[in-house]
């Protein structure tokens, strides 16, 4: 049992890790930070894993408790540039062959819309059109009506549209 | 409302958000170096899944240990007090206190319902006033021994979730983000009435202060720091803190100490 436990955290850590460190840096928080964040996600996670249904799919729980954790690094306001850990090395996923330039330029397009929005409505587009979690899913994550979040989804979509075209127009992708 | 809206986004814009599915895999060393800072802020007592995970370490689940090891405790010091002066066996072999064993005073058990409400303290109070085991039977004993087994693992579980609460705050601190970890190191200060890491979480308390610009806080807490902990292996930090808030405005910090200028604590010392 108890070794089965370990085994679970970690096997959720190793299949997780870089999907944490990845959103933590789509919602603006500074590389040198990430590592910090992250081992504070997964403290937390690891502090709730009872509470955790394991029935359901975990990223949507992990989610949760990344979007806090972001929402009181950023609202804390004082992220210091200097960095005392060292950064996350986040690598450039490998793209596939003749469409690698325009998947470059098309997912800098996405990284500027996605930074155009709100990070409490980064996070729920994020999670929807691009993790495919069901609004229920998010709801319940981050603890929203999820008849709010079905009218919520459309606004964003529509901002996320919009400034994603805007940026499409100026030149696309940095 | 069960309408799913995904597919009013563009071909290409959803193609676009498909490319960004993927997260960017991060190093082996670092994930390996996250790994160990996350086991060593979880575990204390044994490692991930060794019979002491530290799911034990949420507070709901520390309060109904805490409450269930004080109950127990307080139960097996009344029946035990009960036994011995109203429930004693006629025969008087079966009598295993001796005739000239000293009478506890009542206030002795008095005091068993006023324990504190920390797992620790409770210990330390409980084996403060317990009788001898060879004034009892052996149920006696063996119910002191679970006692004390239960107490030595709620007090270790206390310990841990301590420290986790003082490892937050601290990687906080040191990533430069002073006011979260003030916020929570108050939030130990509340759920830790009688905290086993005061010390610690004190000397922090200082250096979150200082880092805020509180510097009337920080002078007033390092005082006080010093004050109680005279003797402490964290007042060089302590001292650095202020000395900073010193050099900032010029003004002379009340109580200071030197120290050493060679090595400049960090946040790392505490």
């Amino acid at each position: 049992m108890t070794r089965d436990v370990r085994a679970e955290f970690r096997a959720i850590y190793e299949s997780e890790v870089a999907y944490v460190c990845s959103w933590l840096a789509r919602l603006g928080v500074a590389p040198g930070d990430v590592e910090d964040l992250a081992h504070d996600v997964f403290v937390t996670f690891y502090r709730r894993f009872d509470d955790y249904d394991r029935t359901r799919p975990v990223r949507p729980w992990i989610c949760g408790i990344l979007f806090r954790a972001a929402s009181d690094y950023r609202r804390s306001a004082r992220s210091r540039k200097e960095t005392l850990t060292p950064e996350v090395e986040l690598h450039a996923a490998p793209l596939s062959s003749d469409a690698t330039l325009l998947a470059r330029e098309e997912v800098s397009l996405v990284e500027k819309a996605l930074n155009a929005l709100p990070i409490e409505d980064r996070i729920v587009f994020g999670m929807h059109e691009i993790d495919g979690m069901s609004i229920p899913e998010i709801a319940r994550a981050l603890e929203i009506n999820v008849n709010t979040l079905y009218s919520r989804v459309r606004v964003i979509r529509g901002e996320f549209l919009a400034a994603y075209r805007r940026f499409e127009r100026k030149g696309g992708g940095a | 409302m069960t309408e799913d809206p995904r597919d009013e986004l563009p071909l290409d814009v959803r193609d676009a958000l498909a490319e960004h599915r993927e997260p960017k895999p991060i190093s082996l060393e670092t994930k390996d170096r996250l790994y160990a800072r996350i086991e060593s802020s979880v575990v204390t007592t044994a490692p991930i899944g060794d019979g002491t995970r530290a799911s034990t370490l949420s507070p709901s689940r520390i309060g109904r240990v805490a409450a269930f090891v004080l109950t127990f405790v307080a139960g097996a010091i009344v029946g035990i007090y009960l036994h011995a002066f109203f429930g004693a066996p006629e025969d008087p072999a079966l009598i295993s206190t001796p005739p000239s064993m000293p009478h506890v005073p009542d206030a002795s058990v008095s005091d068993a319902f006023q324990l504190p409400i920390v797992v620790s303290d409770a210990s330390v109070a409980a084996q403060s006033i317990a009788p001898t085991p060879s004034g009892h039977s052996h149920r006696d004993s063996d119910a002191h021994a679970t006692a004390d087994a239960s107490l030595a693992q709620g007090r270790d579980t206390a310990l841990a979730a301590e420290r986790v609460a003082i490892e937050m705050a601290r990687t906080a601190l040191r990533r430069g983000d002073a006011a979260q970890a003030f916020d929570l190191l108050q939030q130990h200060q509340r759920e830790f009435a009688q905290p086993l890491l005061r010390e610690e979480r004190d000397a922090l308390f200082v250096l979150a202060c200082a880092s805020t610009q509180r510097d009337a806080e920080a002078l007033a807490r390092a005082s006080r720091f010093h004050a109680e902990f005279p003797n402490s292996l964290l007042s060089s930090v302590v001292e650095h803190a202020v000395q900073s808030i010193s050099s900032r405005e010029r003004v002379p910090a009340p109580n200071s100490r030197q120290t050493s200028p060679d090595s400049p604590p960090t946040h790392d010392n505490l």
